[in-house]
């Protein structure tokens, strides 16, 4: 018996230490990357905070389906007894904290491009005249999407992350760490992550909306491209349609003085070098844009960026 | 911003992710990009949606592309697991359709197609039966599988090898192939 305590209390140190290591292991890279990009909009202390707050917001939403499946009154108190250790779970999944990531970057640049270029977060020229379209359907998608854009804008503003605007594989992703949690009876467990479920439709989301809004644009597909006119979540949506990678990359491309990723982007969707040197002045005014893009042809930067690490990690 | 986006093509899977019923245009679709009807969704990007939508128990809505020979389709496809089955319910939306020449100059295609072969392994040629006709290659560890092809000629490519997943009929078509091979 001594012999097995001691053994499971070594097991324990090693696992704490084995935690440890990988936080010094990761102090250092994070330093670095800080020290030496000062500048990066990337990880500032707004971004940060966003992402924390967002965070806390999922886990609230998880935790309040169970409660209210378990029929619980004192919701505060389950919810304060656990908040953190859902929390912890929720940030070490990496897909889940991107996306985060990405959305707080987005809200932040659609709040900079409102400032500095006077382009509408929520009612850009070109939602104004899907809007008015003769096309019931079209017109229809575009009245949901400014509202769902209205909603993101707000909910970025008090660091919320509603379940249902996760992209269905992050949703499922929050589900199945909520259900790795023994909060509850097993058909406790089971009835939240059901009601959960059903509740869910990726269709309704922002993102769905500005995807089957941007499917059905047509000739004005264009001018989805340019974000003056779009407005940054659609000309994402398009930029990451058209050059086929995951959008919150696009989205991070926007961000952080990345000028490389953002040239090979819109090159690829198919913008002469003329239109990216346009863009590029709304977007990151004062990054140099790459030489050489005259010379590229959409094809060759769409493989480019395939070949690049990142994409096909993303 | 025509009639496309009102059309909606409506189709059913069922709990091995085959195509049970579909409307046009995505009945001819799967045809021409060499699945069969009823037959497994043969557009990776609709398979990989309706598998997820089963499998998690989600409904989910994305922008998805396929492509065969002649053309490249993007369309909006909502799919949600069947109420009344084990499969899914879809619906696929603002259809667009682009001839694959577009903005890719014959020259530009013809350039990639040399540098593909040039840096292959193995290459065949196969029939338009999906048959395969000759094989060569330069790799020793490939010269079995030249030596079945070559004895086997006229059999479809994908006796030869082994495909992901085991619910294709024969024969498949060359493009949609992931597959493993003996290299003994």
């Amino acid at each position: 018996m001594v012999e097995q305590a001691g053994m499971s209390a070594e097991k324990l140190l090693q696992d704490g230490l084995t935690r440890g290591d990988a936080v010094i292991a990761s102090a250092r890279p994070v330093l670095r990357y800080l020290l030496s990009n000062e500048d990066s909009d990337l990880f500032t202390d707004e971004v940060i905070a966003r992402i924390r707050g967002m965070v806390f917001d999922m886990a609230d939403r998880l935790l309040f389906a169970v409660a209210e499946a378990a029929g619980i009154s004192d919701r505060d108190d389950f919810l304060a007894k656990h908040l953190d250790d859902l929390v912890t779970s929720l940030s070490g999944d990496e897909p889940l904290l991107g996306h985060a990531h990405a959305l707080a970057l987005e809200g932040r640049m659609a709040e900079a491009l409102q400032e500095r270029s006077d382009v509408d977060a929520v009612l850009p020229p070109l939602v104004q005249e899907l809007a008015a379209s003769d096309d019931e359907t079209v017109a229809g998608l575009a009245m949901s999407y400014l509202a769902a854009q209205a909603r993101f804008m707000q909910h970025q503003r008090r660091m919320e992350l509603p379940l249902g605007e996760l992209p269905g594989d992050l949703f499922h992703k929050a589900l199945l760490i909520l259900q790795s949690h023994d909060l509850a009876e097993p058909e406790v467990m089971d009835a939240a992550i059901a009601s959960l479920r059903k509740g869910f439709d990726e269709a309704h989301g922002r993102l769905g909306l500005v995807t089957r809004l941007v499917t059905c644009m047509g000739g004005k597909l264009r001018r989805a491209l340019r974000v003056e006119q779009a407005g940054l979540a659609i000309f994402a949506t398009a930029l990451a349609m058209g050059s086929d990678q995951d959008r919150d990359l696009a989205i991070l491309a926007l961000n952080g003085r990345l000028p490389a990723r953002l040239a090979l982007s819109l090159r690829a969707a198919g913008l002469k070098a003329e239109r990216i040197r346009a863009q590029f002045a709304y977007l990151q005014p004062m990054a140099m844009l790459p030489d050489g893009l005259d010379g590229l042809s959409g094809k060759r930067a769409a493989a480019i960026l395939a070949e690049a690490e990142l994409g096909t990690a993303a | 911003m025509s009639g496309t986006a009102l059309h909606i093509a409506r189709a059913k899977t069922d709990a091995r992710d085959w195509l049970i019923e579909a409307d046009e245009p995505l009945a001819s679709l799967q045809l021409r990009i060499g699945g069969e009807l009823p037959g497994i969704v043969a557009a990776p990007a609709l398979l990989e949606l309706v598998r997820k939508s089963r499998l998690y128990g989600l409904r989910l809505a994305r922008a998805i592309r396929a492509q065969d020979d002649a053309e490249r389709v993007t369309a909006w496809a909502e799919v949600a697991p069947d109420p009344e089955g084990e499969g899914c319910v879809l619906s696929l939306s603002n259809w667009q359709a682009v001839a694959l020449l577009q903005g890719d100059s014959p020259d530009e295609l013809e350039h990639r197609r040399e540098i593909a072969r040039q840096l292959a392994e193995f290459s065949a040629r196969l029939g338009p039966g999906q048959e395969v006709l000759s094989a060569e290659t330069g790799a020793p560890d490939l010269a079995g599988l030249v030596q079945a092809m070559r004895e086997g000629a006229g059999r479809p490519w994908t006796d030869f090898v082994l495909l992901e997943g085991k619910d294709h009929r024969q024969p498949m078509h060359w493009r949609l192939g992931g597959c493993w091979m003996d290299r003994s």
